[in-house]
């Protein structure tokens, strides 16, 4: 920033300070260019880098009624754009790792939900393959077919369905070697 | 890409709205004088009427430059040695309130005034670059020390008010 900037920069903001309202075109005029500068470099993204800029000069602007005459305004101003740039950055950052952190946990978890699934359909198939090689009337004992036996238990019902659990698990056993 | 005439006017929102919560800042001072002087019974409604045009003028002076705020500041400050004789008079002598001109209420009102305009004069000098009208700091300052001064009489209050004057333009005259 040349001088000659500076010094004007300085002197509409002292004359705003004391509620001169006509030095705001001018401050802004030259002002604007220094603050989206810095900015860029603190953000190095240029959209963002704008929204940052008019925060600050409207942070300025809001504020510059407050300024201490015995201080150089433009580092006074520079340290409020300095203030929201680091803000800006920590709310990115932030933003960032919430979003990775959900991407995880959703991943995560449709991953065990795909799982689960896959290993139902697997425990059916075998079910269903083990329950083939039982005979009807076995079927029937288990209540798998006809559902009109499945009344009062008698205690030859019971011996039947007991029967056929055995022959299940034994088929069981044949085809997947574990009980 | 931003169009700096809307950033001028956006920008220009902001300070008016900056400049009017500073402004209004004064009341942190102010409201608790006023509320204690509310709690004295005797002329509380001139007393509320005063105190509602004592935070307008100083809202609207500091709100308009920094000279204004100097000027508030100065008043507050000159008008707040009346203002506490008033209600420490008030509690000492209540024959105040209906003493007449002529009597030793108004000539002590005269010589508080009087302190007052000295301390007028004195910030005037220490802060010449910074004020304003010389007027504007005398004013809040009547209005300050009319907060104690409206349950005592009109006489008293005018009797600061000459004292201002005649203070300030002594201590003007002792500078040169």
């Amino acid at each position: 920033m040349d001088s000659e900037r500076r010094t004007a920069i300085q002197q509409a903001m002292l004359r705003l300070a004391d509620g001169d309202r006509a030095a705001m075109p001018a401050l802004v005029e030259q002002l604007w260019p220094v603050l989206l500068s810095y900015a860029e470099r603190g953000l190095r993204d240029a959209q963002g880098a704008e929204d940052v800029a008019q925060e600050v000069l409207f942070r300025i602007s809001s504020r510059i009624s407050e300024l201490d005459r015995t201080r150089d305004p433009l580092s006074w101003a520079f340290g409020i754009a300095t203030f929201e740039i680091m803000t800006q950055r920590k709310r990115r950052q932030r933003r960032r790792e919430t979003l990775l952190g959900e991407t995880l946990h959703e991943s995560r978890e449709s991953a065990q939900s795909a799982e689960d699934a896959v290993m139902h359909a697997e425990m059916r198939a075998a079910l269903s393959e083990a329950l083939g090689q039982l005979s009807p009337d076995d079927m029937a004992n288990l209540g798998l077919v006809e559902p009109s036996r499945a009344g009062p238990a008698t205690p030859a019902m019971r011996k039947r369905r007991q029967r056929a659990l055995d022959k299940l698990r034994t088929i069981w056993r044949s085809i997947y070697g574990q009980p | 890409m931003v169009n700096l005439e809307t950033l001028t006017s956006q920008s220009l929102r902001y300070y008016e709205r900056g400049r009017l919560r500073m402004a209004t800042r004064v009341a942190v001072v102010l409201a608790p004088v006023v509320a204690v002087c509310l709690l004295e019974p005797i002329g509380r409604e001139a007393c509320a009427c005063c105190a509602a045009l004592l935070f307008a003028a100083s809202i609207g002076l500091r709100f308009r430059n920094r000279a204004g705020v100097e000027s508030v500041s100065t008043g507050l400050l000159a008008g707040a040695i009346p203002l506490a004789a008033m209600l420490v008079l008030t509690q000492i002598d209540p024959r105040c309130a209906t003493a007449g001109l002529f009597s030793y209420c108004t000539g002590f009102s005269l010589l508080i005034g009087a302190a007052a305009g000295a301390v007028v004069a004195l910030r005037e000098r220490d802060r010449a670059p910074l004020t304003s009208h010389w007027l504007l700091a005398v004013g809040v300052a009547v209005l300050t020390a009319s907060l104690g001064c409206v349950r005592v009489g009109i006489a008293s209050l005018v009797g600061v008010a000459v004292g201002v004057l005649v203070g300030r333009a002594w201590m003007q005259g002792q500078r040169r």
